[in-house]
């Protein structure tokens, strides 16, 4: 476990010190969110139905206002025409920004619409409600689009910028794109009340408190404050208040935000109305805070908030409390039981009812537990029995846990023996310290049996003051200077119960308290409810109305690289940009003079290949600022064509969502008009390629001909590539079924000109191509449409096995008539993976895929090599493994003319062998090179003849190609691992008894890298022999002394593949890894 | 190396704050148990909390052979010796249906192949759903249909039976690379290929093997072929 736990972490640190290692090396990506672009007004007005001819436009601030024939509009306008901006900036969306100045203490909708009219705009010192400053509206109060570009709240905090969307409306699907671009006339917007007309409170006066010199313990913030004497009477009777005072409100302003605070209102409607409201900060002694207000005036106020329990430190009228319980947030220290019992209607009381005598009670606020200066209050209700003492009070700083260890001040109603007198009614004041007691006073109250008195008690102060009130009456004398509880605590109800009935309790009120109490006086009234916005005028440049616009630019294109088949694109991103906004550049392409008309859709990803308007492609499309340079070539997904002119369109691009666009989603996209160029390609020859064509993945094999007409290509892509011998421009562009296979295609397609093929379908009209791949099928290709003709089931045995050689195809037309078939039939070999001996040969039959013969031999190892078809005999010549032995052939013939469950007509064991046989010129001999480097003739007339070279040393590579010298003569070449070879082979007519000559005549084996298959051109050409190299050229050598006499470059870094050569066009084709086929002419 | 390299960096990626939370609440589930044994009645059980599982990511080995036992560090492969590289891709905790990608790059960088593998996986947690990216709108020319890709989860009556495997309990996705008589072998791609793995057509992590090109061959050791068949 140490073990494991040290590894564990070791690990974690080790991961923890990478990750931090990539933090470093990978800093966040920046977002790429366009271009923005803050303006700010150039100015603004308020407009108001109250004075409809008197002009605003001066002030620093602007305010929207809801009243009754009082209502107020705000007008702001933004030249547009300063920025730089155009019509062909792709404007997103735009956000007015609002810095409030005292914003509403309740939220409410506020909304923005464009103002509209004839061709008088409004001037910022003339414009009233009634006019534009120059000619009245249409309508009074501002003409503007019924339809607004978006409604916000106002919120209730000051200095925050409130963001409106403007962008459409009912005319307008981007109202800022019509003003830069000229449509719209700009007069600006206007911010109105979105529910005018009167609903908000109408009045505000202003509440400053006023703090004495003995701050509380706990200081003022939490502090109950009153404002007395408020005549809301006199306030309803005008109309200004609603008759239950519910409109009324008390608010505090500070750190920018309007914050409505629970308040309690006595005596609605009368001359002396007391409100309630908990200070929200400290005040200094002797201070005061200006920061509250009152508000009123608002006949449709929703309820107001009066939770007690935020008027006080603590408040219960036991109303909301379960009956038969203890109430909620109390705990009970001692005796009791407590419980919460239904007292008349619907009121309920909190009980004490202990029915032994002499007992101690308490019970106190839990949340309440350091307090010292406080006012405790509460109404209470007792009876009385002759000669016992009963005790009903409320208590502050209530300390300990028990009866015998508490501490508290009290204030008592009480029924007890004084001095000689019994049964005295008075009231108390006492304390207890660590459960010791005493009375500090005893003043007389005939206060009666079953009847609610209100108790009050003030204990504030170190040495404390107490005193005691009666239904509000002071119970003189107080107590000043006490000493005997110095402790904080919590606030509660005691009952000493001498009387074992019932001691009730309602309408308990705990406050922070202290002498002299904080005044809170209420200023003037004022209309309020205005919504005032900081305007153009504002001195700090920050709080000024401002338009935010989002938009992209366009690139400029600059020169581009014009190559053959490729044409490579750069550019500038507009000016003053950077990554953060910017993502990319799309291209779109048509050919011709003429740009695209295709226009990107935002929050649509365009792939490169892809046609959203036929004739005009997706061309590169950039994903980084970074990028400023793009290449495009022909291919399967872009035409690009020697000597053709095409013409480009560029749109910018970001990365990240933009809130309020049509849109939001990314990406965005430039409208390109202004990044347009027509580029012309340049023409190829001589030693230049003549053209290229990329496909995905690596392609090797030599392109199949229809010679003059159609290069036929597969590649590791999984795709059949069909495009003109003359430009390479694609047949078809692959995709979903046509072109694709399911694996890849590592043998040159067998290609049958449409004279030649026995398919019905193609017969003189397209040419087909048939595609042994990776996935253990078969597949019969269309190469003018890339349609498929048919698709075998898989042949191969087990999962991973394929097709490694191509398929062979015995073309019933070039067939003489021993060949037995009425169609062509196409030959093919397995390469099954884990198994070296399950391989397969099958004949299929050309026009359908079916199955003709199989030759399943049970001892045959993987064939990596195209099978070779003798015409003259009517057999198939197959290479293979032989588990790396000569115990098992290696070499299998078999007659084309099988069916069924075929048989071999010969077999050799030659070792193994991954190199495809070839027959000779006289079709005498079949040669054939072994892995292991003998090159082989076998006797096609002979029974059982196969001869080898002496050990060649040299690993050879490819098929060879027999050339007859003479007659039973054949110069013999092949590729090895390390150039070319040449052996000569002499035969005797009838007998087994080859002769072989290496490097005959002078030959000098050239040193190739890594060489292709050969390829030779032949008469009337000179003859000579071509062979791809990993180098990166294509070599001419001579065939008589092995001279290296001429190259072309085809991609330097790149091997290149085996090469065709076209007779009629006189072109090579060649594939590479980089996956690009080229034609090149002959040199 | 390149099999630890990509080890390493999974976990990072994975296990950083994964690793620091699980110590975290180890050391709270051993502090509590402490301190519950304390005070606490001979006959009170402390339940431990289940360990979590370590969540690992995907890993990649290659092997000469079709068997998932043969899982070693192995990354260097003799080419003339090499018939087939069979590389497995091991996705601890992935279930549901997925598309496997696998990107041979060549030495050079250019793109050998790419083998797009379905798998479907039953039970267990999905591991990379979280990392499932939304799909914008996407105008792009037609993809290679579904039906042509291969289906791991096929199963065949011979040779190697299906391309899902189990290699320590974990599933496994199994893609060969034909080596031997192709054009890796005739043209002599060897050096050190590069390996993308992607799962629904998001990079997973990369990795890497080395071919080591074949010695020349002699006429010496051509001739002991010679006198062999004779």
């Amino acid at each position: 476990m140490k073990t494991d736990s040290r590894i564990y972490r070791r690990s974690l640190g080790i991961a923890t010190r990478v990750f931090l290692v990539l933090l470093l090396v990978c800093p966040p990506t920046p977002l790429r969110s366009d271009e923005q672009k803050a303006v700010t007004s150039t100015r603004d007005a308020s407009i108001g139905q109250a004075a409809p001819a008197v002009n605003n436009g001066t002030t620093t601030t602007m305010s929207t206002h809801t009243a009754q024939a009082a209502n107020q509009r705000s007008l702001v306008r933004f030249d547009l025409s300063t920025t730089g901006l155009n019509s062909n900036t792709a404007v997103k969306t735009s956000t007015l920004n609002l810095v409030p100045t005292t914003p509403l203490f309740l939220s409410r909708g506020q909304e923005v619409h464009r103002i509209t009219g004839g061709a008088t705009d409004w001037t910022e010192t003339g414009v009233t409600w009634n006019s534009r400053g120059t000619v009245n509206w249409t309508t009074a109060g501002g003409d503007f689009d019924p339809t607004a570009t978006d409604t916000q709240p106002s919120g209730t905090v000051a200095g925050t910028a409130i963001s409106f969307n403007v962008r459409g409306d009912s005319t307008s699907t981007n109202v800022p794109q019509g003003w830069i671009n000229g449509t719209i006339p700009n007069y600006g917007l206007l911010v109105k009340d979105q529910l005018e007309d009167g609903a908000t409170w109408s009045f505000v006066r202003a509440i400053t408190v006023t703090a004495g010199a003995n701050a509380p313990f706990n200081g003022y913030n939490g502090y109950s404050s009153q404002i007395t004497g408020l005549n809301t009477a006199t306030l309803i009777t005008n109309g200004k208040m609603r008759s239950d005072c519910n409109d009324l409100r008390i608010a505090r302003f500070a750190a920018n935000t309007w914050t409505q605070l629970d308040r309690q209102v006595i005596n609605c409607n009368t001359a002396n109305t007391t409100v309630w409201f908990k200070l929200q900060a400290d005040i200094a002694a002797n201070g005061a805070d200006a920061s509250y207000s009152l508000f009123y005036g608002n006949a449709n106020a929703p309820a107001p908030p009066a939770n007690l329990n935020n008027v006080y430190l603590a408040y219960d009228n036991f109303d909301g409390d379960t009956v038969g319980q203890p109430p909620a947030g109390w705990t009970v220290q001692g005796g009791g039981p407590w419980n919460v019992v239904a007292d008349v209607g619907a009121n309920r009381v909190l009980r004490e009812s202990n029915a032994t005598t002499g007992n101690r009670n308490l019970i106190y606020v839990t949340a309440v537990a350091n307090e010292r200066d406080i006012f405790v209050q509460s109404d209470v209700r007792m009876t009385t029995a002759a000669g016992l003492e009963s005790t009903g009070c409320p208590v502050g700083r209530v300390g300990g846990t028990t009866t015998v260890n508490m501490t508290a001040y009290r204030s008592c109603l009480q029924f007890i023996t004084v001095g000689a007198n019994p049964d005295q009614r008075v009231s108390q004041l006492a304390y207890w310290n660590a459960g010791t007691f005493n009375s500090l006073q005893e003043p007389l109250y005939a206060w009666n049996n079953a009847t609610f008195y209100t108790v009050g008690g003030a204990f504030f102060g170190s040495p404390a003051t107490l005193r005691t009130y009666v239904n509000g009456v002071l119970q003189a004398p107080s107590i000043v200077g006490d000493g005997n509880v110095t402790t904080t605590g919590s606030v509660g109800l005691f009952v000493y119960d001498g009387d074992p009935v019932n001691y009730d309790f309602d309408n308990f009120l705990a406050r922070r308290y202290t002498e002299p109490e904080p005044t809170a006086a209420v200023g003037g009234e004022s209309a309020n409810a205005l919504s005032p916005f900081y305007g153009t005028r504002e001195n700090i440049a920050a709080n000024q109305p401002t338009l935010n616009l989002r938009y992209l630019r366009d690139v400029t294109l600059s020169a581009p690289v014009l190559g053959i088949s490729e044409i490579t694109l750069n550019w500038t991103f507009p000016s003053g940009s950077t990554s953060a906004n910017y993502d990319g550049v799309l291209f779109a392409r048509t050919p011709g003079a003429v740009a695209p008309t295709f226009a990107p859709a935002d929050g649509t990803v365009y792939v490169t290949g892809a046609q959203p308007i036929a004739g005009q492609f997706i061309a590169p499309n950039t994903n980084a600022f970074a990028t400023v340079t793009a290449f495009e070539e022909n291919g399967d997904n872009s035409i690009i064509l020697p000597s053709t002119q095409y013409t480009y369109k560029a749109y910018t691009h970001d990365a990240t969502a933009i809130a309020g666009a049509a849109t939001s989603a990314a990406p965005h996209y430039s409208f390109g008009n202004t990044a347009t160029q027509s580029n012309t390609t340049v023409t190829g020859g001589g030693a230049n390629k003549n053209w290229s064509y990329k496909t995905s993945a690596t392609t090797l094999a030599a392109p199949a001909l229809d010679p003059g007409n159609i290069v036929v290509t597969g590649g590791n892509d999984n795709t059949l590539h069909a495009m003109s011998a003359v430009n390479g421009q694609r047949n078809y562009q692959p995709g979903g079924v046509i072109g694709v296979t399911g694996g890849t295609i590592q043998g040159r397609p067998s290609l049958i000109a449409a004279s030649d093929t026995s398919n019905p379908t193609c017969k003189n009209v397209c040419a087909v191509a048939y595609v042994a791949d990776g996935d253990g099928t078969v597949y019969a290709f269309r190469t003018d449409t890339g349609a498929v003709l048919w698709q075998t089931a898989v042949l191969t045995t087990g999962a991973g096995s394929v097709f490694q050689a191509a398929a062979a195809v015995q073309v019933k037309a070039y067939s003489n008539v021993s060949y037995v078939n009425a169609f062509d039939l196409v030959i093919v070999a397995t390469r099954n993976a884990g198994s070296t001996t399950n391989n397969k040969i099958y004949g299929l039959n050309g026009n359908t895929g079916a199955t003709v013969w199989t030759f399943s031999p049970g001892n045959m190892d993987i064939v990596s090599g195209t099978p070779y078809i003798d015409y003259a005999n009517n057999m198939v010549w197959v290479s293979s493994r032989s588990n790396g032995g000569v115990a098992r052939p290696s070499l299998w013939k078999i007659s084309t003319n099988s069916s069924g469950a075929a048989a071999s007509s010969a077999t050799f064991n030659l070792g193994d062998t991954d190199q495809a046989p070839t027959q000779n010129f006289d079709g005498r001999v079949i040669y054939v090179t072994t892995n292991g480097g003998l090159l082989y003739a076998v006797r096609t007339d002979l029974n059982n003849c196969a001869q080898s070279s002496a050990a060649l040393g040299v690993t050879p590579r490819g098929f060879p190609v027999p050339i007859e010298t003479a007659a039973l003569n054949d110069d013999v070449f092949f590729s090895t691992a390390t150039g070319v070879s040449k052996v000569h082979v002499s035969y005797p007519l009838a007998s087994c008894s080859a002769v072989f000559a290496v490097s005959p005549g002078g030959w000098v084996n050239p040193a190739i890298t890594n060489p292709s298959s050969l390829i030779f051109t032949s008469p009337p050409q000179t003859e000579f022999m071509y062979v791809g190299s990993s180098d990166g050229h294509l070599y001419k050598i001579n065939p008589t002394t092995g001279a290296n006499v001429a190259n072309r470059l085809v991609n330097a870094g790149a091997t290149i593949g085996d090469p065709s050569f076209d007779t009629y066009l006189l072109k090579f084709y060649v594939g590479d890894t980089a996956g690009r086929i080229y034609s090149f002419d002959l040199f | 190396m390149g099999r630890i390299r990509l080890a390493v960096l999974v976990l990072v990626a994975l296990g950083a704050f994964l690793g620091v939370s699980q110590e975290a609440v180890a050391q709270s589930s051993s502090g509590a148990v402490k301190a519950n044994a304390e005070k606490a009645s001979p006959s009170f059980v402390v339940r431990l909390p289940k360990p979590r599982p370590t969540p690992r990511g995907p890993e990649i080995f290659y092997c000469e052979t079709a068997d998932t036992s043969c899982r070693t560090t192995q990354d260097s492969f003799i080419l003339a010796d090499l018939r087939d590289l069979f590389v497995f891709v091991v996705w601890p905790g992935v279930s549901g249906q997925h598309v496997q990608t696998v990107q041979f790059f060549l030495p050079d960088g250019s793109t050998y192949s790419s083998q797009k593998t379905q798998f479907n996986i039953g039970g267990g947690a999905v591991f990379f759903a979280a990392m499932a990216p939304g799909v914008p709108n996407v105008v792009a020319p037609p993809a290679p249909a579904g039906h042509l890709m291969r289906d791991a989860n096929k199963v065949h009556a011979e040779g190697i039976s299906s391309l899902l495997m189990k290699s320590r309990g974990d599933s496994a996705v199994l893609t060969v690379l034909p080596v031997a008589g192709t054009y890796i072998t005739q043209r002599n791609l060897s050096g050190t290929w590069h390996v993308s793995v992607l799962l629904d057509d998001r990079v997973a992590f990369q990795s890497e093997f080395t071919l080591v090109p074949p010695q020349p061959v002699t006429a010496a050791a051509t001739k002991e072929e010679v006198e062999a068949r004779r």
